[in-house]
Protein backbone atom coordinates (compact mmCIF):
# COMPACT_ATOMS: atom_id res chain seq x y z
CA UNK A 1 0.00 0.00 0.00
CA UNK A 2 1.08 3.49 -0.50
CA UNK A 3 -0.25 6.40 0.82
CA UNK A 4 0.09 9.60 -1.41
CA UNK A 5 -1.43 13.01 -0.12
CA UNK A 6 -3.92 14.93 -1.84
CA UNK A 7 -1.57 18.07 -0.86
CA UNK A 8 1.06 16.61 -2.89
CA UNK A 9 -1.03 16.18 -5.92
CA UNK A 10 -2.41 20.27 -5.66
CA UNK A 11 1.33 21.55 -5.94
CA UNK A 12 1.59 19.45 -8.91
CA UNK A 13 -1.71 20.87 -10.46
CA UNK A 14 -1.04 24.01 -9.40
CA UNK A 15 2.50 24.09 -11.18
CA UNK A 16 1.22 22.29 -14.21
CA UNK A 17 -1.80 25.02 -14.87
CA UNK A 18 0.76 27.62 -14.48
CA UNK A 19 2.82 25.91 -17.07
CA UNK A 20 0.44 24.68 -19.56
CA UNK A 21 -0.93 28.52 -19.76
CA UNK A 22 1.82 30.00 -21.32
CA UNK A 23 4.41 27.37 -22.91
CA UNK A 24 3.04 25.48 -25.68
CA UNK A 25 4.12 21.84 -25.21
CA UNK A 26 6.87 20.37 -27.30
CA UNK A 27 4.79 17.84 -28.84
CA UNK A 28 2.43 20.68 -30.27
CA UNK A 29 5.58 22.61 -31.42
CA UNK A 30 6.81 19.36 -33.30
CA UNK A 31 3.42 19.05 -34.58
CA UNK A 32 3.14 22.29 -36.00
CA UNK A 33 7.02 22.36 -37.41
CA UNK A 34 6.02 18.91 -39.32
CA UNK A 35 2.99 20.60 -40.69
CA UNK A 36 4.76 23.29 -42.01
CA UNK A 37 7.31 21.34 -43.78
CA UNK A 38 4.83 20.01 -45.95
CA UNK A 39 2.31 22.64 -45.87
CA UNK A 40 3.09 24.68 -49.30
CA UNK A 41 -0.61 26.74 -49.20
CA UNK A 42 1.36 30.29 -48.46
CA UNK A 43 -2.37 31.59 -45.71
CA UNK A 44 -1.45 28.09 -44.46
CA UNK A 45 2.08 28.73 -43.87
CA UNK A 46 1.63 32.25 -42.77
CA UNK A 47 -1.07 31.25 -40.16
CA UNK A 48 1.43 28.23 -38.92
CA UNK A 49 4.44 30.22 -38.46
CA UNK A 50 1.91 32.97 -36.79
CA UNK A 51 1.23 30.32 -33.90
CA UNK A 52 4.78 29.02 -34.25
CA UNK A 53 5.68 32.74 -33.03
CA UNK A 54 3.04 33.71 -30.47
CA UNK A 55 4.36 30.15 -28.75
CA UNK A 56 7.99 32.13 -28.79
CA UNK A 57 6.43 35.50 -27.39
CA UNK A 58 4.20 34.00 -24.84
CA UNK A 59 7.31 32.35 -23.48
CA UNK A 60 9.73 35.48 -23.73
CA UNK A 61 6.97 37.52 -22.27
CA UNK A 62 5.49 35.01 -19.79
CA UNK A 63 2.01 36.16 -21.56
CA UNK A 64 -0.21 33.11 -21.67
CA UNK A 65 -0.81 31.58 -25.24
CA UNK A 66 -4.78 32.38 -25.85
CA UNK A 67 -6.19 34.84 -23.65
CA UNK A 68 -8.93 31.86 -23.09
CA UNK A 69 -6.79 30.42 -20.35
CA UNK A 70 -10.02 27.84 -20.70
CA UNK A 71 -11.45 25.48 -17.55
CA UNK A 72 -9.05 23.12 -16.15
CA UNK A 73 -9.83 19.32 -16.25
CA UNK A 74 -7.46 16.72 -14.04
CA UNK A 75 -7.56 13.28 -14.73
CA UNK A 76 -5.76 10.68 -11.64
CA UNK A 77 -5.17 7.53 -12.59
CA UNK A 78 -4.59 5.39 -9.26
CA UNK A 79 -2.61 2.65 -9.74
CA UNK A 80 -3.37 -1.04 -7.53
CA UNK A 81 -2.70 -0.29 -3.91
CA UNK A 82 -2.20 3.23 -3.80
CA UNK A 83 -4.84 5.50 -1.65
CA UNK A 84 -5.52 8.87 -0.88
CA UNK A 85 -5.00 11.14 2.41
CA UNK A 86 -5.51 14.19 3.31
CA UNK A 87 -8.30 16.72 2.43
CA UNK A 88 -10.71 16.05 -0.28
CA UNK A 89 -8.98 15.93 -3.09
CA UNK A 90 -11.79 18.35 -5.10
CA UNK A 91 -10.92 20.61 -2.38
CA UNK A 92 -7.28 20.39 -2.80
CA UNK A 93 -7.64 20.94 -6.77
CA UNK A 94 -10.11 23.61 -6.26
CA UNK A 95 -7.74 25.75 -3.99
CA UNK A 96 -4.40 24.49 -6.33
CA UNK A 97 -6.55 26.14 -9.59
CA UNK A 98 -7.71 29.52 -7.69
CA UNK A 99 -4.17 30.34 -7.23
CA UNK A 100 -2.55 29.54 -10.18
CA UNK A 101 -5.24 31.51 -11.83
CA UNK A 102 -4.89 34.27 -9.65
CA UNK A 103 -1.01 34.34 -9.28
CA UNK A 104 -0.46 33.86 -13.36
CA UNK A 105 -2.65 36.26 -14.27
CA UNK A 106 -4.71 34.02 -15.75
CA UNK A 107 -8.36 34.64 -16.90
CA UNK A 108 -11.02 33.67 -15.31
CA UNK A 109 -13.85 32.07 -17.25
CA UNK A 110 -15.92 30.46 -15.34
CA UNK A 111 -19.68 31.45 -14.99
CA UNK A 112 -22.95 30.64 -13.78
CA UNK A 113 -24.57 29.26 -16.68
CA UNK A 114 -27.98 31.41 -16.41
CA UNK A 115 -27.21 34.42 -14.89
CA UNK A 116 -23.57 34.22 -16.21
CA UNK A 117 -21.96 35.51 -13.03
CA UNK A 118 -18.15 34.74 -13.21
CA UNK A 119 -16.80 32.51 -10.35
CA UNK A 120 -14.00 34.73 -9.79
CA UNK A 121 -11.63 31.84 -9.54
CA UNK A 122 -11.73 29.84 -12.81
CA UNK A 123 -13.20 27.06 -10.15
CA UNK A 124 -14.60 24.52 -10.34
CA UNK A 125 -12.41 22.40 -11.87
CA UNK A 126 -13.26 18.74 -13.02
CA UNK A 127 -11.87 16.01 -11.72
CA UNK A 128 -12.09 12.61 -12.49
CA UNK A 129 -10.25 9.85 -10.46
CA UNK A 130 -9.78 6.29 -12.29
CA UNK A 131 -8.61 2.97 -10.56
CA UNK A 132 -5.90 1.72 -13.31
CA UNK A 133 -4.07 -1.48 -13.75
CA UNK A 134 -1.20 0.10 -14.41
CA UNK A 135 1.28 0.74 -11.30
CA UNK A 136 2.13 3.73 -9.88
CA UNK A 137 -0.20 7.50 -10.27
CA UNK A 138 -0.53 9.65 -12.93
CA UNK A 139 -1.85 12.68 -13.10
CA UNK A 140 -2.86 14.36 -16.24
CA UNK A 141 -4.02 18.15 -16.25
CA UNK A 142 -6.02 19.49 -19.26
CA UNK A 143 -6.70 23.67 -19.63
CA UNK A 144 -9.50 23.89 -22.73
CA UNK A 145 -10.91 26.81 -24.03
CA UNK A 146 -14.35 27.20 -24.61
CA UNK A 147 -14.67 28.02 -28.22
CA UNK A 148 -13.75 24.46 -29.31
CA UNK A 149 -15.30 22.92 -26.40
CA UNK A 150 -18.67 24.47 -27.56
CA UNK A 151 -18.38 22.34 -31.18
CA UNK A 152 -17.48 18.92 -29.79
CA UNK A 153 -20.68 16.21 -29.98
CA UNK A 154 -22.06 13.40 -29.00
CA UNK A 155 -24.13 11.54 -31.40
CA UNK A 156 -26.24 8.40 -30.71
CA UNK A 157 -25.78 6.42 -34.64
CA UNK A 158 -28.09 3.72 -35.48
CA UNK A 159 -25.79 0.52 -35.43
CA UNK A 160 -26.53 -0.36 -38.92
CA UNK A 161 -24.74 3.48 -39.78
CA UNK A 162 -21.20 1.38 -38.98
CA UNK A 163 -18.22 2.59 -39.59
CA UNK A 164 -19.42 5.44 -42.75
CA UNK A 165 -21.86 6.81 -40.04
CA UNK A 166 -18.33 7.60 -37.62
CA UNK A 167 -16.52 8.93 -40.60
CA UNK A 168 -19.87 10.97 -41.05
CA UNK A 169 -20.02 12.40 -37.60
CA UNK A 170 -16.51 13.68 -37.73
CA UNK A 171 -16.40 15.16 -40.56
CA UNK A 172 -19.78 17.01 -39.83
CA UNK A 173 -18.40 17.73 -36.34
CA UNK A 174 -14.93 19.20 -37.78
CA UNK A 175 -17.16 21.21 -40.91
CA UNK A 176 -19.65 22.72 -37.95
CA UNK A 177 -16.77 23.99 -36.11
CA UNK A 178 -15.10 25.30 -38.61
CA UNK A 179 -13.29 28.26 -38.77
CA UNK A 180 -14.15 29.71 -35.38
CA UNK A 181 -12.97 27.15 -33.16
CA UNK A 182 -9.35 27.59 -34.06
CA UNK A 183 -7.81 25.41 -36.50
CA UNK A 184 -5.71 23.04 -37.04
CA UNK A 185 -7.77 20.97 -34.27
CA UNK A 186 -6.62 17.90 -32.28
CA UNK A 187 -9.28 15.57 -32.27
CA UNK A 188 -10.41 12.64 -29.14
CA UNK A 189 -12.86 10.38 -30.93
CA UNK A 190 -14.89 7.66 -29.18
CA UNK A 191 -16.95 4.94 -30.78
CA UNK A 192 -18.80 2.81 -28.78
CA UNK A 193 -19.68 3.06 -24.75
CA UNK A 194 -22.57 4.92 -23.84
CA UNK A 195 -24.30 8.19 -23.54
CA UNK A 196 -21.98 8.76 -20.28
CA UNK A 197 -18.77 6.55 -20.79
CA UNK A 198 -18.47 7.76 -24.97
CA UNK A 199 -17.74 11.77 -24.02
CA UNK A 200 -15.68 10.32 -21.37
CA UNK A 201 -13.14 8.19 -23.58
CA UNK A 202 -13.30 10.14 -26.23
CA UNK A 203 -11.49 12.75 -23.38
CA UNK A 204 -9.22 10.00 -22.46
CA UNK A 205 -8.57 9.95 -26.50
CA UNK A 206 -7.91 13.54 -26.37
CA UNK A 207 -5.58 13.20 -23.22
CA UNK A 208 -3.83 10.25 -25.04
CA UNK A 209 -3.03 11.94 -27.90
CA UNK A 210 -1.73 15.18 -26.04
CA UNK A 211 0.60 13.34 -23.55
CA UNK A 212 1.91 11.85 -26.50
CA UNK A 213 0.94 7.99 -25.69
CA UNK A 214 0.93 5.42 -28.41
CA UNK A 215 -2.22 5.35 -30.46
CA UNK A 216 -5.15 2.54 -30.34
CA UNK A 217 -6.18 1.65 -33.67
CA UNK A 218 -3.50 3.40 -35.66
CA UNK A 219 -4.97 2.58 -38.79
CA UNK A 220 -8.36 3.83 -38.35
CA UNK A 221 -7.09 6.70 -36.91
CA UNK A 222 -4.58 7.59 -39.62
CA UNK A 223 -7.99 6.79 -42.17
CA UNK A 224 -10.03 9.47 -40.08
CA UNK A 225 -7.56 12.09 -40.09
CA UNK A 226 -6.48 11.73 -43.88
CA UNK A 227 -10.58 12.34 -44.20
CA UNK A 228 -9.95 15.35 -42.00
CA UNK A 229 -7.35 16.57 -43.65
CA UNK A 230 -8.58 16.55 -47.02
CA UNK A 231 -11.85 18.79 -46.26
CA UNK A 232 -9.17 21.75 -47.12
CA UNK A 233 -10.78 24.00 -44.24
CA UNK A 234 -6.68 24.62 -43.09
CA UNK A 235 -5.21 26.59 -40.52
CA UNK A 236 -7.47 29.63 -39.00
CA UNK A 237 -10.08 28.37 -41.86
CA UNK A 238 -8.40 29.78 -44.58
CA UNK A 239 -7.57 27.13 -46.38
CA UNK A 240 -4.59 24.24 -46.44
CA UNK A 241 -4.22 20.68 -45.80
CA UNK A 242 -3.40 20.88 -42.28
CA UNK A 243 -7.07 20.80 -40.44
CA UNK A 244 -6.16 18.45 -37.79
CA UNK A 245 -2.40 18.12 -36.03
CA UNK A 246 -3.62 14.91 -34.63
CA UNK A 247 -6.80 12.36 -33.81
CA UNK A 248 -6.80 9.42 -31.59
CA UNK A 249 -9.84 6.76 -31.62
CA UNK A 250 -10.83 4.35 -28.35
CA UNK A 251 -13.67 1.70 -29.92
CA UNK A 252 -15.41 0.47 -26.96
CA UNK A 253 -18.07 -2.21 -26.36
CA UNK A 254 -21.64 -0.67 -26.96
CA UNK A 255 -25.65 -1.84 -26.36
CA UNK A 256 -26.69 -3.95 -28.92
CA UNK A 257 -28.61 -0.88 -29.88
CA UNK A 258 -26.27 2.17 -29.92
CA UNK A 259 -23.41 3.33 -31.89
CA UNK A 260 -22.53 6.41 -29.82
CA UNK A 261 -19.86 8.50 -31.32
CA UNK A 262 -18.35 11.10 -29.54
CA UNK A 263 -15.82 13.86 -30.84
CA UNK A 264 -13.44 16.23 -28.42
CA UNK A 265 -12.26 19.03 -30.40
CA UNK A 266 -9.45 20.81 -29.27
CA UNK A 267 -8.10 23.86 -30.89
CA UNK A 268 -4.02 24.09 -31.57
CA UNK A 269 -3.50 26.05 -28.40
CA UNK A 270 -3.61 22.20 -26.76
CA UNK A 271 -2.47 22.75 -23.27
CA UNK A 272 -1.78 19.60 -21.59
CA UNK A 273 0.40 17.94 -19.75
CA UNK A 274 0.77 14.80 -18.31
CA UNK A 275 3.23 13.06 -15.71
CA UNK A 276 3.83 9.52 -13.18
CA UNK A 277 4.37 11.35 -9.64
CA UNK A 278 6.75 10.03 -7.27
CA UNK A 279 5.46 7.90 -4.19
CA UNK B 1 0.01 43.71 -49.52
CA UNK B 2 -1.41 45.14 -46.43
CA UNK B 3 -3.92 47.67 -46.41
CA UNK B 4 -3.49 49.84 -43.23
CA UNK B 5 -6.69 50.96 -41.68
CA UNK B 6 -7.23 53.95 -39.30
CA UNK B 7 -10.04 54.16 -36.89
CA UNK B 8 -12.79 56.01 -37.19
CA UNK B 9 -13.34 53.82 -40.29
CA UNK B 10 -14.21 55.86 -43.90
CA UNK B 11 -16.98 53.93 -46.01
CA UNK B 12 -15.12 54.96 -49.27
CA UNK B 13 -12.08 53.04 -47.41
CA UNK B 14 -13.74 50.12 -46.94
CA UNK B 15 -15.37 49.90 -50.42
CA UNK B 16 -11.63 49.56 -51.43
CA UNK B 17 -11.11 46.22 -49.17
CA UNK B 18 -11.71 42.45 -50.57
CA UNK B 19 -12.47 39.87 -48.81
CA UNK B 20 -8.76 38.31 -48.09
CA UNK B 21 -7.23 41.02 -48.20
CA UNK B 22 -4.87 41.52 -45.40
CA UNK B 23 -5.10 44.88 -43.27
CA UNK B 24 -3.57 46.33 -40.14
CA UNK B 25 -5.42 48.57 -38.04
CA UNK B 26 -4.30 51.54 -36.19
CA UNK B 27 -6.19 53.69 -33.80
CA UNK B 28 -9.22 52.63 -31.63
CA UNK B 29 -11.28 49.26 -30.81
CA UNK B 30 -14.10 48.93 -28.86
CA UNK B 31 -13.75 45.72 -26.76
CA UNK B 32 -17.11 43.69 -26.14
CA UNK B 33 -18.10 40.32 -26.09
CA UNK B 34 -21.04 38.18 -25.06
CA UNK B 35 -22.34 39.85 -21.74
CA UNK B 36 -21.17 43.29 -22.91
CA UNK B 37 -22.92 43.66 -25.92
CA UNK B 38 -26.29 42.01 -23.77
CA UNK B 39 -25.68 45.41 -21.89
CA UNK B 40 -25.12 47.65 -24.82
CA UNK B 41 -28.65 45.93 -26.19
CA UNK B 42 -30.31 47.08 -23.57
CA UNK B 43 -28.76 50.44 -23.35
CA UNK B 44 -30.23 50.50 -27.18
CA UNK B 45 -33.48 49.41 -26.09
CA UNK B 46 -33.96 52.04 -23.37
CA UNK B 47 -32.92 54.97 -25.51
CA UNK B 48 -29.41 55.53 -23.65
CA UNK B 49 -26.62 56.96 -24.97
CA UNK B 50 -23.87 53.55 -25.52
CA UNK B 51 -21.12 54.45 -23.44
CA UNK B 52 -19.12 55.26 -26.27
CA UNK B 53 -19.30 56.84 -29.92
CA UNK B 54 -20.48 53.85 -31.92
CA UNK B 55 -19.97 55.85 -35.87
CA UNK B 56 -17.31 54.25 -37.67
CA UNK B 57 -15.97 52.38 -34.75
CA UNK B 58 -14.71 48.31 -34.80
CA UNK B 59 -15.87 46.14 -32.41
CA UNK B 60 -13.38 43.20 -31.34
CA UNK B 61 -15.08 40.62 -29.68
CA UNK B 62 -11.93 39.90 -27.04
CA UNK B 63 -11.92 38.94 -23.70
CA UNK B 64 -8.38 39.64 -22.32
CA UNK B 65 -6.20 37.95 -19.63
CA UNK B 66 -5.80 39.96 -16.60
CA UNK B 67 -3.04 42.65 -17.21
CA UNK B 68 1.00 41.60 -15.36
CA UNK B 69 2.43 44.15 -13.68
CA UNK B 70 4.58 46.22 -16.48
CA UNK B 71 2.14 45.45 -19.41
CA UNK B 72 -0.68 47.27 -20.83
CA UNK B 73 -2.90 44.13 -20.61
CA UNK B 74 -2.90 40.52 -20.79
CA UNK B 75 -3.10 38.07 -23.70
CA UNK B 76 -5.58 39.89 -26.47
CA UNK B 77 -6.82 37.42 -29.10
CA UNK B 78 -10.50 37.22 -30.21
CA UNK B 79 -13.50 35.02 -29.51
CA UNK B 80 -16.09 33.02 -31.74
CA UNK B 81 -18.12 35.50 -33.66
CA UNK B 82 -21.00 33.67 -34.24
CA UNK B 83 -22.20 34.00 -30.81
CA UNK B 84 -23.02 37.78 -31.25
CA UNK B 85 -24.54 37.29 -34.33
CA UNK B 86 -28.41 37.92 -32.98
CA UNK B 87 -26.79 40.82 -31.28
CA UNK B 88 -25.04 42.42 -34.02
CA UNK B 89 -27.33 44.08 -36.29
CA UNK B 90 -28.66 46.83 -33.77
CA UNK B 91 -25.09 48.16 -33.24
CA UNK B 92 -24.65 48.33 -37.07
CA UNK B 93 -27.41 50.01 -37.48
CA UNK B 94 -25.70 52.80 -35.38
CA UNK B 95 -22.99 53.26 -37.62
CA UNK B 96 -20.59 50.41 -36.56
CA UNK B 97 -18.59 50.25 -39.26
CA UNK B 98 -16.05 47.33 -38.41
CA UNK B 99 -16.36 43.88 -36.58
CA UNK B 100 -13.23 41.76 -35.38
CA UNK B 101 -13.31 38.37 -34.63
CA UNK B 102 -13.14 34.77 -35.45
CA UNK B 103 -15.21 32.11 -37.17
CA UNK B 104 -18.13 32.85 -39.72
CA UNK B 105 -20.93 34.69 -39.42
CA UNK B 106 -24.80 34.31 -39.80
CA UNK B 107 -26.33 34.54 -43.57
CA UNK B 108 -28.61 37.64 -41.23
CA UNK B 109 -24.79 39.43 -40.67
CA UNK B 110 -23.16 39.07 -44.06
CA UNK B 111 -26.63 40.59 -45.72
CA UNK B 112 -26.61 43.54 -43.09
CA UNK B 113 -22.96 44.05 -43.35
CA UNK B 114 -23.46 44.81 -46.94
CA UNK B 115 -26.57 46.78 -46.43
CA UNK B 116 -25.33 48.68 -44.04
CA UNK B 117 -21.60 48.91 -46.35
CA UNK B 118 -19.39 47.40 -42.60
CA UNK B 119 -17.08 44.89 -43.27
CA UNK B 120 -16.22 41.21 -41.11
CA UNK B 121 -12.32 40.66 -40.22
CA UNK B 122 -10.93 37.83 -38.53
CA UNK B 123 -7.63 38.51 -36.21
CA UNK B 124 -5.52 35.46 -35.39
CA UNK B 125 -7.71 32.88 -33.06
CA UNK B 126 -5.33 31.37 -30.36
CA UNK B 127 -2.47 34.27 -30.86
CA UNK B 128 -3.62 36.55 -27.99
CA UNK B 129 0.14 36.76 -26.91
CA UNK B 130 1.67 37.80 -30.03
CA UNK B 131 -1.36 39.99 -30.33
CA UNK B 132 -1.21 41.87 -27.70
CA UNK B 133 2.11 43.20 -28.07
CA UNK B 134 -0.08 45.66 -31.33
CA UNK B 135 -1.93 47.33 -28.20
CA UNK B 136 -0.21 50.38 -26.59
CA UNK B 137 -3.21 51.51 -24.27
CA UNK B 138 -6.04 49.68 -22.72
CA UNK B 139 -8.61 50.89 -20.80
CA UNK B 140 -12.15 49.51 -19.31
CA UNK B 141 -15.25 52.27 -20.41
CA UNK B 142 -18.51 50.12 -18.83
CA UNK B 143 -19.25 47.56 -16.55
CA UNK B 144 -15.99 46.79 -14.81
CA UNK B 145 -17.27 44.38 -12.61
CA UNK B 146 -17.86 42.01 -15.41
CA UNK B 147 -14.16 41.35 -15.68
CA UNK B 148 -12.78 40.06 -18.93
CA UNK B 149 -16.29 40.58 -20.10
CA UNK B 150 -15.98 44.37 -19.42
CA UNK B 151 -16.33 47.21 -22.18
CA UNK B 152 -12.83 48.53 -23.04
CA UNK B 153 -11.66 51.10 -24.99
CA UNK B 154 -7.87 50.20 -26.83
CA UNK B 155 -5.57 52.26 -28.71
CA UNK B 156 -4.07 49.85 -30.94
CA UNK B 157 -0.38 49.81 -33.78
CA UNK B 158 -0.51 47.96 -37.06
CA UNK B 159 -3.05 45.31 -35.38
CA UNK B 160 -2.84 42.48 -37.72
CA UNK B 161 -6.28 40.77 -39.35
CA UNK B 162 -7.92 39.62 -42.88
CA UNK B 163 -10.84 40.68 -44.36
CA UNK B 164 -13.16 37.88 -44.42
CA UNK B 165 -16.99 39.30 -45.07
CA UNK B 166 -16.56 42.82 -47.55
CA UNK B 167 -19.04 45.20 -48.93
CA UNK B 168 -19.62 42.75 -52.09
CA UNK B 169 -20.86 39.45 -50.28
CA UNK B 170 -18.10 37.68 -50.31
CA UNK B 171 -17.24 35.48 -47.43
CA UNK B 172 -13.19 34.42 -47.27
CA UNK B 173 -13.98 31.30 -45.19
CA UNK B 174 -15.90 29.80 -48.57
CA UNK B 175 -12.81 31.38 -50.89
CA UNK B 176 -9.78 30.46 -48.77
CA UNK B 177 -10.68 26.70 -48.70
CA UNK B 178 -11.72 27.37 -52.32
CA UNK B 179 -8.78 28.41 -53.62
CA UNK B 180 -6.56 25.75 -51.75
CA UNK B 181 -8.43 23.02 -53.16
CA UNK B 182 -8.27 24.71 -56.39
CA UNK B 183 -4.63 25.25 -55.90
Amino acid sequence: MWKVSTEQIGVRVRELALDIAINLSSLVENDLKAALAVEVFPPARRILEQILENARLAAATHLPLCQDTGLIQILLELGPGIYLSGPALSKVVEVAVRSAYADGFLRKSACQPLSRENSGDNTPASVEVVYSENEGLRLTVLAKGGGCDNTSRLMMLKPSEGWAGVRRVVLTAVAEAGPGACPPFYLGIAVGGTFESAPRLAKWALMDLGAGETPEEPGLAAELLEAVNATGLGPAGFGGRTTALGLALKIYPAHIASLPVAVNINCHSFRLRREKLAL
Amino acid sequence: MIHHLTTPLEETRLASLLAGDEVSISGRLIVARDVAHLRLLAEIRAGRPLPFDPRGQIIYYMGPSPTPPGRVIGSSGPTTSGRMDVLTPPLLDLGVKGLLGKGRRSPEVREILCRRRAIYLAAGGGVGALLSLHILEAKIIAWPELGPEALRSLWVDQFPALVINDLYGADFYDLGPNNYRLS
